[in-house]
C-alpha cells in the first residue's frame, strides 16, 4: 500500500521549471531514497508531497488522499534549512512545536525528558536555543521532528552538520524507527548513506526523474559485463577476460561479451586457485549518479 | 486544545513574559501613578486645613446644614466654625484657630454681598466650600429634592431630531470614550501590529516557518497570531487603563462631576468598529511579514498600513470644524479610517445612523477580505527566503483561488 505518491507533478516558479513531470509512490514501511545534486528538484518536490507548495500539474496522494491537517498529525518533516525558535529555551521550544503536533502536556513531558537523555541534551534544556552549538540543534531539531511517533518520517540532508559519532547515532535511530515500521523518505546528497539505509530511491536531475527503483536493481541494471576476485594468489591468464583492474586489494576482471561468470569461476577452482571472494561487480551509486548526469548533459 | 488555540497562547506568552515588554508595560501605569500621587501631595501640602469661621447677622444660616463630604476631599476638607460676633471671629483669627472668617451682614438677602476677613489671603477653595454652604443654608427649608435639583445647576442637553441622539452637558462620557477609543485603537495597531510582523519575519528569518505549515494550516496560523497579538494588545491597554480608571473612579466618590454611567450602546459600537479594524490591520501586517526579506524593511513598509489609520488624527482639526463635510463622510466610509473618523466625529456631533452603519459593515467585509488576501499572500511568501514575491505571481495565485 502506497503512503506517498506524485503523479505527474509539475512546478515552475517564474521561469524555473523546478519539478518536471514527475512521478513517484512509496510504500508503507518503506525506506526511500530521494537522490540528486543541489537544485535537482528534491525539496520541490517535498514541499509539494506536504502540501507546502500547490503543483502546477499532477496529483498528490498523502495516506491515501489529499493532505488534511489530522494527517499532519502523523507525518514528520525535517527540512533543510533547520528551524527553531533561537530566543526561547531548548525545552519550551520542543514543547511548543510537539504541541502542534497534537500531543497532551503529559506526552511532551514524558516523551520530551527521554529524548533529550538519549540525544545527551538533558543539561542544555533551559539554555536558550541560540546558546546551543550546531551540532546540538541538529539533535534538537531531530527530537522535534520525531517526538510525536510519526508515521510517515521525511527528512532533508539529516547528516549535513553533524560529526561521525552523532552522524552514527542518527543513522543507528532511522534504522531503528524503520525496524518500528516507520515509513522513511531521506533526501540526500551523499550517496553512500542511500546505499546504506534505502531500499529504492528516485534520482533526480533538474526537476526531471533519472533513475527509480529498488536499489540492487538499478545496481545490478548499471553493472557492466565484469567480476571483483579477491584472491591470496596471483591470477593466471583467465580464458574470456578482456582486461583486469585493481580494486581496493582485488581484481575488476572485464569479461567478454559470450563469457560466463560461472566459466570464470570454474577455471579458477580448476587452477587451485583460492577464492576469497568472488562477485559480480556492481557499480556504486556514486557512479551511476555520474555516468547518469554525463548522459544527460550530453544527450542535451 | 485546538492548534490555532496554542499558537495563540504561545505567541501571547511570548510576548507577555518579555523583559521589555513587562517594562513597557508596567512602566506607564507606575508613571502614571507617581503623577497622580505628586498631584494628591501637592494638594495636601498647599492646603490650609485651618478651620474656616463666619458671623452670620442676616440669619440665613440660623439652622446650618452640614455640607457632606462630597464638597471636598479629606484632603482639602474644612471645618466651618459659628461665632455669635465678629469680636469672637476676630480672636480666634488672632490666635489662629480659624484662617479667616466671613460676615453675612443683616441685609445680606438684599445685597448678596458677604465679607471675607483675613491675614493671609486663603485659596479659592475657601470660597467655594462657603458659598456652597451658604446655599444649602438658603434652601434649608426647601424639601430635599428640590434642594437638590437646584443645588445640581442647569445642565445642557442637545438632541439631534432626526437622529433621536442626545447629549447632556454632564455627560462627559459620551464626548471621552470615543476620542479615549481612537487613542487605544491607535496605540493598539502600532504596537501589536509591529509584533506581529517582526514575529512573521522572525520566522521566516529562523526558518521555523516551515516546520509551522507542516503541523497546520497557514490560516491557523494566522488566526493564532492575530488573536494572541490582540490579546497582548488588549493587555497592554488594560493594564494602562486600569490606572485612569481607578484614578476617575476615586474622584468619582468625591466629585459629582466625574460620576457617569457606563453607556453600554457605546462601548459596543467602539468594539464594533475597533476589532475589525485591529484584524484588518494585523492581517496586512502579517501579510507584510510573509513578503520581506528582513524585519528592518518590513517596518518602513508597515507606513503604508498606519499612515491611513492615523489619517483622521491629522485631519482632527477639519473633523472637529466640520464633523458632517463630504470629506468627513468619505473617511468615515474608507475602511482603513473609518473606526478612528467615526470615534473622532462622535465626540463632536452625531454621526448619522447609515454612516455608523455601512461603515461598520465596510470594515468587517475588509476585514473578512484582508484574512483571505493575507493568507494567500503568506503562503506564498512565507518560504521565500531572500526573495520577494512579484506583483505577477501574487495575481496569478489570486486567480488561481477562484
Amino acid at each position: 500500500m502506497s503512503i506517498a505518491e506524485l503523479s505527474h507533478v509539475s512546478k515552475s516558479f517564474g521561469a524555473v521549471r523546478a519539478v518536471d513531470d514527475v512521478s513517484f509512490s512509496v510504500g508503507k514501511g518503506e525506506f526511500f531514497g530521494l537522490l540528486g545534486p543541489n537544485g535537482a528538484g528534491k525539496t520541490t518536490s517535498i514541499r509539494i508531497l506536504l502540501d507546502i507548495f500547490k503543483p502546477d500539474q499532477g496529483s498528490v496522494a498523502v495516506m491515501g488522499g489529499p493532505m488534511t491537517e489530522e494527517k499532519k498529525n502523523h507525518i514528520g518533516y525535517m527540512p533543510e534549512e533547520r528551524g527553531l525558535y533561537q530566543d526561547i529555551p531548548l525545552e519550551r521550544a520542543l514543547a511548543y512545536l510537539a504541541s502542534l503536533k497534537g500531543l497532551t502536556t503529559a506526552q511532551i513531558r514524558a516523551r520530551l525528558g527521554e529524548y533529550l537523555e538519549r540525544f545527551d541534551l538533558a543539561a542544555h534544556r533551559k539554555k536558550k536555543v541560540k546558546e546551543l552549538s550546531k551540532g546540538m540543534q541538529q539533535k534538537a531539531q531531530i527530537i522535534a521532528t520525531i517526538i510525536h511517533h510519526p508515521d510517515l518520517l521525511i527528512i532533508d540532508e539529516p547528516f549535513s552538520g553533524l560529526d561521525p559519532v552523532n552522524t552514527q547515532m542518527v543513522k543507528d535511530l532511522l534504522r531503528d524507527l524503520h525496524r518500528q515500521g516507520t515509513t522513511i523518505i531521506m533526501s540526500t546528497h551523499q550517496m553512500h548513506q542511500v546505499e546504506e539505509l534505502c531500499q529504492r530511491i528516485l534520482l533526480m536531475n533538474h526537476g526531471r526523474v533519472m533513475l527509480y527503483g529498488p536499489l540492487t536493481e538499478i545496481r545490478r541494471r548499471f553493472s557492466g559485463h565484469a567480476l571483483l576476485v579477491r584472491t591470496p594468489d596471483g591470477l593466471p591468464d583467465l580464458p574470456g577476460v578482456i582486461s583486469v583492474e585493481a580494486l581496493n586489494g582485488a581484481h575488476r576482471l572485464n569479461l567478454t561479451s559470450t563469457a560466463t561468470p560461472q566459466e570464470i569461476l570454474k577455471y579458477l577452482v580448476d587452477c587451485n586457485i583460492t577464492v576469497e571472494q568472488f562477485e559480480i561487480a556492481l557499480p556504486t551509486l556514486d557512479e551511476i549518479f555520474i555516468r547518469v548526469v554525463r548522459d544527460q548533459e550530453q544527450s542535451v | 486544545m485546538n492548534k490555532m488555540w496554542r499558537v495563540m497562547a504561545y505567541e501571547y506568552s511570548r510576548h507577555v513574559l518579555r523583559k521589555r515588554f513587562l517594562f513597557a508595560l508596567l512602566s506607564v501605569p507606575l508613571w502614571l501613578l507617581v503623577m497622580i500621587a505628586a498631584a494628591f501631595l501637592a494638594v495636601f501640602l498647599m492646603t490650609n486645613r485651618t478651620p474656616l469661621g463666619y458671623v452670620d447677622y442676616s440669619g440665613v444660616l440660623a439652622n446650618p446644614v452640614p455640607i457632606d463630604l462630597e464638597e471636598g476631599s479629606p484632603f482639602t476638607n474644612i471645618p466651618i466654625l459659628p461665632f455669635a460676633a465678629e469680636d469672637e471671629a476676630r480672636a480666634a483669627l488672632e490666635a489662629g484657630r480659624i484662617q479667616a472668617y466671613y460676615v453675612l451682614p443683616e441685609d445680606y438677602l438684599q445685597t448678596r454681598r458677604a465679607r471675607l476677613v483675613y491675614k493671609e489671603e486663603p485659596s479659592s477653595r475657601i470660597e467655594d466650600k462657603f458659598s456652597a454652604f451658604v446655599r444649602r443654608g438658603l434652601l434649608a427649608r426647601q424639601p430635599e429634592t428640590v434642594a437638590e435639583r437646584i443645588l445640581d445647576g442647569p445642565e445642557f442637553v442637545i438632541r439631534a431630531e432626526q437622529e433621536g441622539r442626545e447629549v447632556r452637558s454632564k455627560e462627559w462620557m459620551k464626548i471621552f470614550a470615543p476620542a479615549a477609543a481612537g487613542v487605544i485603537l491607535a496605540t493598539v495597531v502600532f504596537s501589536t501590529g509591529g509584533y506581529l510582523m517582526q514575529a512573521v519575519v522572525e520566522e521566516k528569518e529562523n526558518r521555523t516557518m516551515e516546520i509551522l505549515v507542516t503541523s497546520l494550516s497557514p490560516m491557523q496560523i494566522m488566526a493564532g497570531k492575530i488573536i494572541g497579538l490582540m490579546a497582548v494588545g488588549l493587555t497592554q491597554v488594560f493594564t494602562w487603563s486600569l490606572v485612569p480608571a481607578v484614578g476617575v473612579a476615586l474622584a468619582a466618590a468625591y466629585l459629582p462631576a466625574f460620576r457617569a454611567s457606563i453607556d453600554w450602546g457605546l462601548v459596543g459600537l467602539i468594539f464594533l468598529l475597533v476589532m475589525p479594524t485591529f484584524v484588518m490591520i494585523s492581517a496586512l501586517m502579517a501579510a507584510i511579514g510573509a513578503t520581506v526579506i528582513e524585519a528592518s524593511e518590513g517596518q518602513q513598509i508597515t507606513g503604508l498600513v498606519s499612515l491611513p489609520v492615523m489619517l483622521p488624527y491629522m485631519l482632527i482639526g477639519a473633523l472637529i470644524t466640520n464633523p458632517g463635510s463630504p470629506m468627513a463622510v468619505a473617511l468615515s466610509l474608507f475602511p482603513l479610517t473609518s473606526a478612528l473618523t467615526i470615534l473622532i466625529r462622535m465626540a463632536v456631533a452625531t454621526v448619522p445612523t447609515w454612516q455608523i452603519v455601512t461603515g461598520a459593515a465596510l470594515l468587517i467585509v475588509s476585514a473578512v477580505g484582508s484574512l483571505w488576501l493575507a493568507g494567500r499572500i503568506f503562503r506564498l511568501g512565507m518560504l521565500r527566503y531572500g526573495q520577494r514575491i512579484r506583483w505577477r505571481e501574487l495575481l496569478a495565485s489570486f486567480r488561481s483561488a477562484r
